[in-house]
């Protein structure tokens, strides 16, 4: 099971730059970038950060893939 | 990335002078028994390799403090990092480091153990013994560059 997630999406749609988001939850944008593309899965602390960030509910942004 | 390229391109040229400055001393060194004396020369690597230290010392404590240095510090040195995914890498460069390093040991005291029945020579197995340390240091530094780089390219 892999962990989706909606994080560009949201961020487009709060025209923020991936550099902005990085440095609202104090990450790289590299790690912004990889989380987008899917190949780095966020620790829940990070992840709640994100959503909160972006003003949303985490389980919309994260969610399982249960496939 | 950059962060860790600097720290083990100096960890490598440190040892590399240092191991360098060993082998010069160790070929110049004599010893008599009786009576006993001993004497031995610093050589240019020594000097060279005091130089790099505080060359390097001076890199490392002013890449600290510069801005947007991607989160190095000069207590962690290589071990630093800016986020958690940075921490991941770290962890993971340091498990298969340590790994390849006691694989490398193993094959390295065997080595010693046969090469050591053979030699004759006391000088020429205290530089092998020596060559072997600083060398599997610099091997270590380098798997764990090399497999930074490459977790880092990879996400």
């Amino acid at each position: 099971m892999i962990v989706i997630n909606k994080v560009q999406t949201f961020r487009k749609q709060k025209k923020m730059t991936q550099e902005a988001l990085a440095n609202k939850v104090n990450v790289s944008r590299k790690t912004i970038v990889s989380l987008e593309k899917g190949n780095y899965t966020p620790s829940l602390l990070l992840a709640l950060q994100i959503a909160k960030v972006l003003e949303t509910d985490i389980n919309v942004i994260f969610y399982l893939d249960e496939e | 990335m950059k962060k860790i390229i600097f720290e083990q391109t100096g960890n490598i040229i440190m040892i590399l002078l240092l191991t360098l400055g060993m082998i010069q001393t160790v070929l110049t060194a004599t010893v008599n028994k009786g009576p006993f004396s001993f004497s031995f020369e610093f050589g240019i690597f020594w000097f060279l390799f005091l130089g790099w230290l505080v060359i390097f010392g001076i890199a490392r404590f002013w890449y600290g403090k510069k801005k947007h240095n991607e989160g190095y510090s000069t207590r962690k040195g290589e071990f630093s990092t800016q986020d958690e995914r940075e921490e991941l890498i770290s962890k993971k460069a340091s498990l298969i480091t340590f790994k390849m390093l006691i694989s490398l040991w193993i094959v390295l005291l065997f080595l010693c153990f046969g090469v050591g029945l053979f030699v004759t020579d006391i000088k020429t197995f205290q530089t092998m013994v020596i060559g072997m340390l600083g060398g599997s240091l610099i091997i270590g530094f380098l798997s764990y560059l090399t497999v930074w780089i490459i977790l880092d390219s990879k996400d």
